[in-house]
């Protein structure tokens, strides 16, 4: 039975990674990667390291790659069809996964007499790695709070619009103070669309 | 796993570098269980952090570039180039 799950999964993954890479779409290869996650999950279960698969679903299957796709749906690198368009076909899947997904949800939380707490599956694991972690590898972990408290202010220091720059893209030797407007300028090519400039010519 | 090398796309290149070091940590954590050891998959816990910081600094990073050339593709940067 693991030997079956085990060699689904991994083809899985490894159709997945490759996917990833060749995938032209940048959307299409997040979506693999996705994909691709999730089958490690799994092979960490089965290789019975259940904190790691934890970790590995809510930090990369959930963070990252929220993270990835939002920058991707943002930047959006040359689509030429509307976002609504493309998804059309899969209006009724959408709605099939979503009844079915409730009605699931619904039978399993009427049917579900047995305590949460019942049978939790070898915890000496996660004791295992818990006592490494505070024990022996304690300096480690607390540098790499500060690391990731760098990588936050970082982030955010390189990711924030400068406002001082002097003169704005449209030469009118002010920035412009909108930080709304000032992206759909960006996205525009540097082209401001007539009514923004109506706009801009009435602030000013 | 060299897709770093081919692509263009900067989005890419990353998820690319995401998937690398997945497969380190897959080999971490199975070697882990073959030496019977919690040492391997606390290391994978070490990489999935950094690789987190990573991935938050880079997206600026790439969102800031972004901004400043209107296109994520790393042949355009070339203004460090001899």
């Amino acid at each position: 039975m693991e030997a079956i799950i085990f060699s689904i999964v991994a083809a899985v993954a490894v159709v997945s990674g490759i996917g990833v890479v060749i995938q032209r779409r940048a959307m299409y290869s997040a979506l693999l990667l996705v994909a691709n996650f999730f089958c490690l999950a799994v092979l960490y279960i089965l290789l019975g390291a259940y904190f790691i698969a934890a970790v590995q679903v809510a930090v990369y299957a959930g963070a990252v790659m929220v993270l990835m796709l939002f920058v991707i749906m943002l930047l959006d690198v040359g689509h030429p069809e509307p976002l609504e368009r493309r998804f059309r076909p899969f209006k009724p899947l959408g709605i099939v996964a979503a009844v079915a997904f409730l009605t699931l949800a619904i039978l399993v939380t009427l049917n579900s007499q047995t305590p949460a707490r019942g049978g939790v599956p070898d915890l000496d694991n996660i004791t295992a790695v818990a006592t490494a972690l505070y024990t022996r590898y304690l300096l480690p972990f607390e540098v790499t709070s500060v690391l990731l408290l760098a990588a936050i202010l970082g982030a955010v220091v390189i990711a924030h619009k400068r406002e001082v720059k002097g003169t704005s893209e449209n030469g009118a030797g002010r920035v412009l103070l909108d930080p709304q407007r000032h992206l759909v300028h960006d996205r525009d090519g540097g082209r401001v669309p007539e009514k923004e400039r109506a706009h801009d010519l009435h602030v000013r | 796993m060299a897709g770093v090398f081919l692509r263009k796309n900067a989005l890419t290149i990353f998820m690319s570098v995401e998937l690398m070091l997945n497969a380190v940590n897959l080999a971490f954590v199975a070697f882990a269980r073959m030496l019977n050891q919690v040492d391997g998959q606390v290391f994978v816990f070490f990489v999935m952090t950094v690789a987190a910081a990573e991935v938050a600094v880079g997206l600026a990073i790439i969102i800031d570039i972004f901004r400043s050339r209107r296109s994520v593709d790393v042949d355009d940067l070339s203004a460090l180039r001899g």
